[in-house]
């Protein structure tokens, strides 16, 4: 039971992004992606989930053996595939309540009487205001508040694979460790984790099992949780051979 | 003669039996339910609908009769009231939950 990508090429409007993407993520697996920016890091999270203003123009997407490179981002949902967007959108009108227990119950398949007791204890659990409950999904959160909102909805899914998509960037490092806290609660046996990030500081409190380098559409390089340590000390240089214009890796 | 201890909360427990049948939920978790009170000869049920124009007042005081009479041999005594105007803040927690209204 994995999340295989093979050969994956995608393009959007014209302009190639992914190159032949190979990556299988197995149940009970956590991954971790990293590479500098512009490397396709966050186009391979939208593309696993749909996104619908890009193109695959070659290779497959496979969960648990079915064929999802097609497949509309809700129905990849209900299959149990999950994104933790890098940019939380606002959406006016509808409270995170409401919003959670409707997304609960269509993953459960069905009506829940009683769900506020539920909610309650994931609010405490990541640490957040129970006011949040009443407020209109994502409209005036700060960046953290954000992240912690995709991390209360990984809680509620329980889904079979996760993609968390820079979910540490923007956080302080109290922030940092209840999305770690979060994350660490579920992931096991039953689940694979993808974890894209830009910085190692997230893989102190998620220990990945391996650690994928993408650079220009492709992965480049595939190793141990060592690999972090590496990249760290030389930076990206070391693998992809170009020097890159940004600040190394940790914060 | 019923012997049976008559108390509110058994009575509260028998209009939830009542449904309001615009929203599909209970008068009791609705908050319809204004005031329960008993005495030497009667029950007295101080209630109000979620608005003036509701067609079903008649059947929900038949309703909250229905529910009551096997509990005592007191007189029943459904009041429809318009005061205070029924707010769906009223609401249980779990229905505001459910139709996002603030909990």
């Amino acid at each position: 039971m994995a999340l295989v990508i093979k050969d994956l090429k995608v393009k959007i409007e014209d302009k190639e992004i992914l190159k032949g993407v190979d990556l299988t993520i197995g149940k009970g697996e956590i991954h971790a992606l990293m590479g500098p920016n512009g490397s396709g890091k966050s186009t391979l999270a939208n593309v696993l989930m749909g996104h619908p203003d890009y193109e695959v123009t070659g290779g497959s997407i496979h969960l648990d053996g079915e064929d999802i490179t097609e497949m509309e981002p809700h129905q990849r949902s209900l299959l149990g595939l999950f994104l933790a967007f890098q940019y939380p959108v606002e959406i006016t009108g509808v409270t995170v309540g409401k919003f959670l227990k409707r997304i609960t119950e269509l993953r459960r398949k069905k009506k829940l009487g009683k769900f506020l007791d539920e909610l309650y204890e994931n609010f405490d659990f990541l640490d957040i205001d129970r006011k949040f409950i009443n407020r209109y999904l994502n409209e005036g959160f700060s960046g953290g508040e954000k992240k912690r909102m995709e991390i209360l909805q990984f809680l509620l899914l329980q889904p079979h694979y996760a993609l968390l998509d820079e979910t540490d960037s923007g956080l302080d490092i109290d922030a940092l460790k209840i999305v770690a806290k979060g994350v660490n609660k579920l992931t096991g046996p039953n689940m694979g984790v993808l974890i894209i990030t830009h910085y190692q500081r997230i893989l102190d409190y998620i220990k990945p099992h391996k650690v994928h380098v993408m650079f220009q559409g492709k992965i480049v390089k595939t190793g141990e949780s060592e690999l972090v340590k590496e990249l760290e000390q030389k930076g990206y240089e070391f693998i992809t051979g170009v020097k890159v214009e940004e600040p190394v890796l940790s914060r | 003669m019923k012997t049976e201890e008559l108390s509110i909360e058994k009575i509260m427990r028998e209009l939830h039996r009542v449904i309001d049948p615009e929203y599909g939920y209970s008068i009791v978790d609705l908050g319809l339910i204004y005031g329960v009170e008993v005495d030497e000869k009667q029950v007295s049920i101080e209630f109000t609908l979620t608005h003036e124009g509701c067609p079903y007042g008649p059947m929900i005081e038949d309703s909250i009769f229905f529910v009551l009479k096997d509990l005592t041999d007191k007189t029943i005594f459904p009041r429809l009231v318009w005061e205070p105007a029924w707010d769906p803040l009223l609401m249980s927690d779990e229905i505001k939950l459910e139709m996002g209204f603030p909990v």
